[in-house]
């Protein structure tokens, strides 16, 4: 596959015409153009909808707020991506984050006969039997879910996601392997009846 | 595994069907209609100054390469600008205010071209130094100034000095714009400190002797950073973090001194931080004694309606002491979306749901009956309103906190696991 083509979407739009724009118009061009991608690049690290919809709010209001600090150093989509990932972090790191899951583990363990109840988000990507693998990637620890998704899925080269993620290119490749490898102990083990939680 | 995940791309965006809807945009909007409006230059009148400077570059090395001899004699006499060119990789070229004045504002541009600013340190006039020292090198390296001749007004990248002071050997420069910086925190000596990638510290102005050495960045608020960073979390120090952290910067101090300079950073505060402080002890007086005393009767939420966050922190402690469990039930936030169980479960499981408990313990002892300066944070996040009561640790790690929320009634109610 070749990735120096990946940056194009069919929503692809133009850095520079962008950039003329007045803030309020480029945002809104913005938001149209990468939108969906954006809240679906959220989602697989909030794993709620709720907070993908808070997160994802966000970056496009930090989008905004810096659209005169970007300088054209990197695309201006992968300069939304850097922003919406670390969105992402920074939410996944926050006290009330940390207290929230914290909160829910606690629930969990308090009533064991309910914690395998599918949320409606888990139920959004278990809808297809041969959606497993699909399940696996989500599960993954973030720091190998961001950069299967980034390079497969969002198909980024591991050069653009040492750019996004501001980490040697060297370590994005090692983290895509370990990445891969543990996916494929996760689908083996699965396939042998193994619950691996 | 490769060709399968391959593969999976159009799974994963039919399957994680999520859509940025119209109300999803218009939240947006009205979001950034509550904030500031940014102001932005025009792309092409950001370009204007750099293309000028590499106009005026190509042209001067070209006068060199062609007329070296004109050039010796230009640079003898009291010359209103100066070129050097040692070798490919040290090309400067510095402008002076004579020069400044005659073609367009270098003030306003952003350009000053050294490739490597180092070694041309040595061949400074009082001419040259007296211009405007903002380097943008052509390879992309940091933003660097001269503490001599930096002056308000400039710009470096997003950030503009706004005033320059000089005490002794110190040269206070304050910076306001807007940019970013990723790395990590340390916590030393009670203060935090922040090291900055080299790659996100390209955006940041530095002084040129400080371009290759390690300065320490601080924080002009530190309440701000730790109730951002998730510092305001008892007991892990934020060293611990694994990835890096990415900071807003607004504005800076920047304190150069020959011998070693230091940064104090503004970060935007996007959870609006405010803070109290008070000197005082873990202990109730008379009066919330007494309220005590009619609440663990009672447990009546209307005798809490008054109260500030430290004083519900103090109550929270007395009635552990105490053992008075239906008095530490009844002050926590009730229901499922902060994970406070019902009461029948809370007492089954007490000693899950009270796991920091030795910690209040040892805290009380570390306390109780000694002057403390307890500071109350409040943020909003989302729609909630939220407290921290922070007090210094003898320990000297991460100074702990009690985390409280305001239930709908208005009334501070304590977190479960308050010091998590």
């Amino acid at each position: 596959m070749g990735r120096s083509k990946s940056f194009h979407s069919p929503y692809e739009i133009d850095d520079l015409y962008v950039l003329q724009m007045n803030p309020e118009e480029a945002i809104e061009t913005i938001m149209d153009a990468y939108g969906d991608e954006i809240k679906r690049l959220v989602f697989t690290y909030m794993n709620n909808s709720a907070d993908t919809d808070d997160v994802t709010q966000e970056v496009f209001v930090t989008v905004y707020q810096k659209l005169n600090t970007f300088q054209g150093k990197s695309s201006l989509k992968s300069w939304i991506y850097s922003i919406a990932i670390n969105k992402c972090k920074d939410h996944l790191r926050s006290w009330q984050s940390r207290n929230k899951r914290l909160k829910e583990k606690l629930m969990q363990s308090a009533q064991p006969g309910e914690q395998d109840v599918d949320t409606p988000e888990e139920q959004t990507i278990k809808q297809s039997e041969s959606s497993k693998l699909l399940k696996q990637v989500m599960e993954l620890p973030v720091r190998y879910r961001e950069v299967i998704i980034l390079f497969y899925f969002k198909e980024l080269s591991t050069k653009e996601i040492s750019n996004v993620l501001n980490t040697k290119e060297a370590t994005v490749r090692t983290r895509l392997n370990r990445g891969r490898e543990k996916l494929k102990k996760c689908l083996s083990n699965e396939e042998g009846g193994v619950n691996h939680g | 595994m490769d060709k399968q995940l391959k593969h999976l791309k159009k799974q994963y965006e039919s399957e994680i069907n999520l859509t940025f809807t119209e109300s999803d945009k218009k939240a947006v909007l009205a979001k950034i209609k509550k904030g500031k409006q940014p102001t932005r230059k025009r792309l092409h009148l950001r370009l204007i100054p750099v293309v000028a400077a590499a106009a005026l570059f190509v042209l001067l090395a070209i006068t060199f390469n062609s007329i070296p001899e004109l050039f010796s004699k230009m640079r003898n006499s009291a010359s209103d600008y100066s070129i050097e060119s040692q070798n490919d990789s040290d090309t400067m070229v510095e402008m002076d205010g004579a020069y400044e004045n005659e073609s367009f504002n270098m003030k306003d541009s952003d350009v000053d071209i050294a490739e490597d600013s180092e070694s041309s340190d040595g061949d400074h006039s009082g001419n040259d130094q007296a211009a405007h020292d903002r380097d943008i090198s052509s390879d992309g390296s940091n933003l660097l100034f001269n503490p001599d001749s930096v002056e308000s007004g400039l710009t470096y990248g997003n950030m503009e000095v706004t005033d320059v002071k000089k005490q002794g050997d110190e040269t206070i420069i304050s910076f306001k714009g807007n940019t970013w910086l990723s790395g990590n925190f340390n916590y030393r000596n009670n203060q935090i400190s922040f090291n900055p990638d080299n790659r996100t510290l390209l955006d940041f102005p530095l002084a040129r002797s400080d371009k290759h050495g390690d300065i320490p960045f601080y924080f002009q608020d530190e309440t701000i950073v730790k109730v951002m960073y998730g510092a305001a979390r008892g007991g892990t120090p934020i060293q611990q973090a694994n990835d890096g952290f990415m900071l807003d910067v607004i504005g800076a101090e920047y304190v150069f001194t020959p011998n070693g300079s230091q940064v104090h950073l503004d970060i935007r505060d996007t959870l609006e931080v405010n803070k109290e402080s008070y000197i005082s002890t873990i202990n109730l007086d008379e009066t919330l004694n007494e309220l005590y005393t009619n609440y663990a009767d009672t447990l009546d939420d209307r005798l809490l309606n008054e109260l500030r966050p430290i004083e519900v922190f103090k109550l929270y402690h007395h009635a552990l002491q105490n053992n008075d469990v239906e008095v530490l039930y009844s002050l926590y936030i009730k229901g499922e979306t902060y994970g406070t169980p019902d009461k029948e479960t809370y007492f089954e499981k007490r000693s899950m749901y009270e796991a920091d408990q030795q910690q209040m313990n040892d805290l009380y002892v570390e306390l109780q009956n000694r002057e403390t300066t307890f500071e109350e944070i409040y943020t909003n996040q989302g729609n909630e309103e939220m407290a921290f009561v922070m007090f210094p640790s003898e320990e000297g790690h991460w100074p702990n906190s009690f985390s409280l929320i305001k239930n709908e009634e208005g009334i501070w109610k304590v977190y479960l696991l308050p010091l998590n």
